[in-house]
């Protein structure tokens, strides 16, 4: 079970300390790619595949984390209950609830959530950071900033 | 750097409307495959970062469905060439005052049958503050005679 003190001890670190795969070049975009180290998702494309190392393999792409999850939803709409989840920032057309789908648009993003704070990798500060909901929803300006919700893969 | 996605874009839509290219004579011009899509070889060997950007462009036509790397990464879920799959990308380009650049990258390498080759990747990245990404493909091509082999391609990206 995730816990606050695991995710603090990610805080600051830049994802050349989290991946050991060599895929860490500053330019990409690494949002996914730390979710998937932290709570070790290695489907799709990861890390392993396109860099260069033999360390543990992480999920790249955000559109093959969300429908991964189980159940996927407005943010405002997320369960009182769900203390942990994932949480997607992007524009609301790009994502389809129904059947669990999102484009691969360039403005998308995903944190880990847990108990009222989302920690995300930052790749303009390049480093993990932790935000309350409201900040993050500034990620993005308008219209690319609807939150939705995923229950953990 | 703009420009030049910009010029891409146009590149890559006159390559998949199957323009004629008339300045070439009929044995320069493509010859077609047994699937109907065009060979494409590159002019140098190794191939140069130009060359790299050039076999892109003509290989357009090849189907994501050649790689389970290019599975969802086109822009929109109805995209199902490398063409389409690079002009949404090359298109979030044309902003004038955003960072975008196209890098190419050539390694030395054998395919999986042991020939002789380069890798070459082409990557369109962009950088506004947290809206960051680099989206591109990555290709064998064959040393023995420039072959770009359409079935390496494999879409390239995270984020």
């Amino acid at each position: 079970m995730l816990t606050h003190h695991q995710l603090q001890g990610f805080l600051g670190k830049s994802i050349a300390e989290i991946c050991q795969n060599g895929y860490t070049n500053v330019h990409d975009n690494h949002c996914a790619h730390f979710v998937s180290h932290v709570l070790g998702y290695h489907f799709g494309v990861t890390c392993q595949m396109m860099g260069n190392g033999k360390g543990p393999a992480a999920t790249l792409r955000v559109q093959e984390l969300f429908p991964r999850c189980h159940s996927v939803g407005a943010w405002s709409l997320r369960p009182a209950s769900l203390r942990t989840c994932l949480v997607f920032i992007t524009r609301a057309s790009n994502v389809n609830l129904s059947n669990r789908s999102m484009a691969n648009v360039p403005r998308k993003h995903v944190g880990i959530y847990l108990d009222g704070r989302i920690w995300h990798y930052s790749n303009a500060q390049q480093k993990v950071v932790m935000q309350m909901p409201a900040q993050f929803a500034q990620h993005y300006p308008s219209p690319d900033n609807a939150i939705f919700f995923g229950t953990l893969p | 750097m703009t420009r030049m996605a910009a010029l891409a874009a146009a590149a890559l839509a006159l390559a998949s409307c199957n323009a004629p290219d008339k300045s070439r004579t009929a044995d320069e011009r493509p010859r077609k495959t047994d699937e109907n899509r065009p060979t494409v070889h590159v002019a140098h060997r190794p191939p140069t970062a130009k060359d790299v950007v050039d076999a892109a462009i003509a290989s357009s036509s090849v189907p994501l469905s050649v790689s389970s790397t290019c599975t969802n990464a086109g822009t929109e879920s109805s995209d199902a060439t490398v063409g389409r799959y690079l002009a949404g990308f090359l298109a979030e380009m044309s902003s004038p005052d955003k960072k975008n650049w196209i890098e190419t990258r050539i390694e030395a390498g054998s395919s999986p049958t042991g020939e002789p080759g380069s890798f070459c990747t082409l990557t369109l990245r962009h950088e506004d503050g947290d809206d960051r990404w680099g989206w591109g493909v990555r290709f064998f091509v064959r040393s023995s005679d420039g072959l770009v082999v359409p079935s390496s391609f494999t879409c390239t990206g995270a984020g």
